[in-house]
């Protein structure tokens, strides 16, 4: 298991960008299984109004993706090395929305390295809410890494 | 569902051509990207897919939401201070509504994202 500073360790992002709490598994070169809680206290539920719907309190897609793909990023940064190299999104593909998350949950993503080369990992994942289904990325997740961000 | 919003990712959609155009200037101070990264602000690619989400829903009419990312491609990142625009189309397919968009900055491209949305009372 690892703690969320030895997160900050392998990812660039931080709060509250910092869209992975633990992981709870790792089995390099192959899977991660990591959680994200979801909480009212995020930026993303600051200027909701009082009488916003329980709908609108539905877990940004933006979010969802880029946590699930911060587990794809720790599973790759745990896999190889890459230096001070920042990950970034380099393509999605047939990314399903089966469900939402909302204040409260806690988001488990499970995580595929199925290639990696020095620049370019595809990786496949779901997430998952108390075991019930929210995304899947079936086939490819593709993380660019750039040593020069502009 | 209609999901709660990162940030105000659209601030106006026009017609454009076949289809619609937005655009937003993205600033330092946005809300996330002041971890995204530390003194060195850049416009997440899931940003991006949520300014052509926003977009695309304002044009459809609003009773509509994100089901499914087709694909997405980031070739060039966007900074604080960039204009990202989107030009996008909306055609339907069977129950969805297919959304074809081509994201640039200053006419560089920066994304294209193909989304498709369905109508709202996805079970929650």
């Amino acid at each position: 298991m690892l703690e969320h500073h030895r997160l900050k360790a392998l990812l660039p992002h931080r709060h509250p960008m910092l869209q992975v709490d633990r992981v709870l598994e790792v089995d390099p070169g192959r899977r991660i299984v990591a959680v994200k809680a979801v909480t009212a206290t995020e930026p993303c539920y600051a200027d909701l109004p009082d009488d916003a719907p329980h709908a609108a309190h539905a877990y940004p897609v933006s979010l969802l993706l880029e946590s699930l793909g911060q587990a794809g990023a720790l599973l790759w940064a745990l896999s190889t090395e890459h230096d001070d190299a920042t990950p970034l999104l380099g393509a999605v593909r047939d990314f399903a929305v089966h469900g939402a998350a909302y204040p409260g949950d806690v988001l488990r993503h499970e995580v595929h390295l199925d290639h990696a080369t020095p620049d370019r990992a595809l990786l496949r994942g779901e997430t998952r809410v108390d075991g019930r289904l929210i995304a899947t990325v079936p086939l490819v997740l593709g993380l660019a890494v750039t040593t020069t961000t502009t | 569902m209609s999901f709660a919003k990162p940030l105000t990712a659209v601030e106006g959609v026009t017609a454009h051509g076949d289809g619609f155009r937005c655009a937003r200037t993205v600033r330092a101070d946005d809300p996330y990207l002041g971890g995204h990264f530390p003194g060195n602000p850049v416009f997440p690619g899931v940003f991006t897919v949520e300014t052509v989400y926003q977009a695309a829903r304002a044009a459809a009419g609003g009773e509509v939401v994100l089901v499914g990312v087709r694909s997405a491609r980031f070739t060039s990142p966007v900074v604080a201070g960039d204009t990202l625009t989107v030009d996008f189309t909306l055609a339907p397919e069977d129950d969805r509504i297919a959304v074809d968009a081509r994201c640039h900055v200053e006419g560089l491209d920066t994304a294209r994202v193909r989304l498709h949305l369905g109508r709202e009372a996805a079970s929650a």
